[in-house]
């Protein structure tokens, strides 16, 4: 399966980041809703199952929202907002962990409904390529996430998620790993 | 490998953009609500918020409490070992009888309350409970993963009549509860009946007023109230989600729907 590139193009710097952090809601709004695809589509990479997408989405817009007067234009503004997100959506997912073992356990109905209606396309492919994320264990999944993703290298990583760096990079290495295997069978289950 | 060796490139496209996907499609009014409900009392810079500087404050003044509270203790401690056996050595002193610990239970407030409805519904032609052959000795939980099977795979009436099943043939069990909020979702969210999505999740919750399922019921019932115009229910429902729920996003979303409906009143 040929890679694809990972990120889309960065975004000229943006006046209305600087009003967002003055106050002004409308450039607030404006931005949120030009990220929110973006957040959405890396919380689901990073989260098992659809569930609790738009609530960690929604902490991650409330956190961006927050930290516009930080950020400094030096990098892209969706790459910004891409680490705010992957740093919520981390801490949501561990802090609710407990919790989601037992809900999952209760509801798996609940978590992953895939449109039939849905047509083989950039939209499918995307889909069955974060189902076979869903088979992964979280520590893996997340390291290759963040690596290949979000773009961190693995010392970034390492820090990132508190382990030490061959932790890191083992993980990405058992997570590549069970990976190819699940292709060679012939996809998610 | 060493430290500098690039790792090998993924064998999947993980394509991250602002177009559809991986996250599953969301509509515009979703998306609108969703960055309302963000900037809900949104005022631009925000270094540290209002609430979480008052909240340190708060734990510095208790964890200060704390500390005179157990310097204070400690100190008794110290006199009753130490210096009261001394000035009175030949007094028994009766052991204290140790005093029950009352512990508050959080507790989340009750549910609204929900009209009576009869506990069976009618059935319908899209969502009565179809009897499948070879179901009769299943146990709820074989039904239960069956009518997810179904759902998973897009089959969604198919998926209601099951989950039907399990509702109807074990009405008192988890299963029966888990069965009644998921075929709730399929009507609402696939089979356009909110009429009997709303009758499921109120059974649902009357069923189980503080269940597992509990944040998911009270939005899909809202939902289906909104679809339904029933305003003043919708209200209801809406008040009882954030005071039940006062954390989660959905009690943002959920303001953000309060102001729009008392909005739409004036």
């Amino acid at each position: 399966m040929p890679l694809r590139p990972v990120s889309a193009p960065p975004l000229a710097p943006d006046p209305r980041v600087a009003r967002a952090a003055a106050g002004d809601r409308n450039s607030a709004q404006a931005l949120l809703l030009e990220l929110l695809p973006r957040v959405r589509n890396l919380v689901r990479y990073l989260a098992w199952g659809d569930a609790d997408v738009d609530d960690i989405s929604q902490l991650a817009l409330i956190e961006i929202g927050r930290s516009f007067h930080n950020y400094r234009a030096e990098g892209a503004l969706h790459s910004w907002a891409d680490r705010i997100t992957a740093r919520v959506a981390l801490h949501h997912i561990r802090k609710r962990r407990t919790e989601e073992r037992r809900r999952t356990s209760l509801a798996p109905e609940l978590r992953i409904v895939v449109s039939s209606a849905e047509q083989p396309d950039d939209y499918t492919a995307r889909r069955h390529a974060v189902q076979m994320l869903d088979d992964l264990p979280d520590d893996q999944r997340q390291a290759l996430v963040m690596h290949h993703v979000v773009g961190l290298s693995v010392p970034e990583l390492a820090d990132e998620l508190g382990i030490p760096f061959e932790t890191a990079r083992s993980r990405l290495r058992l997570g590549m790993q069970k990976l190819r295997e699940q292709l060679r069978r012939g996809g998610a289950s | 490998m060493n430290d500098s060796e690039p790792e090998p490139a993924l064998p999947l496209p993980l394509v991250l953009d602002q177009h559809a996907g991986p996250a599953l499609r969301l509509s515009r009014d979703r998306a609108a609500a969703m960055v309302d409900a963000a900037l809900l009392g949104y005022d631009g810079a925000q270094p540290v918020p209002p609430l979480a500087r008052s909240m340190w404050r708060q734990l510095a003044l208790a964890a200060g409490m704390v500390l005179v509270i157990v310097g204070g203790a400690a100190a008794a401690r110290y006199y009753v070992a130490w210096v009261a056996p001394k000035h009175d050595a030949a007094e028994s002193v009766e052991p204290r009888a140790a005093r029950p610990r009352i512990e508050r239970a959080r507790e989340l407030p009750a549910p609204e309350p929900i009209q009576a409805e009869p506990e069976v519904l009618p059935p319908t032609a899209a969502s009565k409970p179809a009897h499948v052959p070879g179901t009769e000795r299943s146990a709820p939980e074989d039904l239960l993963q069956r009518a997810n099977r179904l759902r998973a795979a897009g089959q969604f009436r198919q998926g209601a009549e099951m989950y039907g099943q399990v509702y109807e043939r074990f009405p008192h069990s988890t299963s029966a509860y888990v069965a009644r909020v998921a075929a709730a979702a399929i009507e609402l969210e696939h089979l356009s009946n909110p009429t009997r999505a709303r009758r499921l999740f109120e059974q649902a919750l009357r069923e189980q007023p503080r269940g597992a399922l509990d944040l998911e019921a009270r939005q899909g019932l809202s939902t289906a109230l909104r679809d339904l115009e029933d305003r003043a229910a919708e209200v209801r429902v809406l008040n009882g989600l954030v005071q039940a729920h006062p954390d989660s996003p959905a009690a943002r979303r959920a303001q953000v729907r309060l102001r729009e409906i008392a909005g739409e009143a004036r």
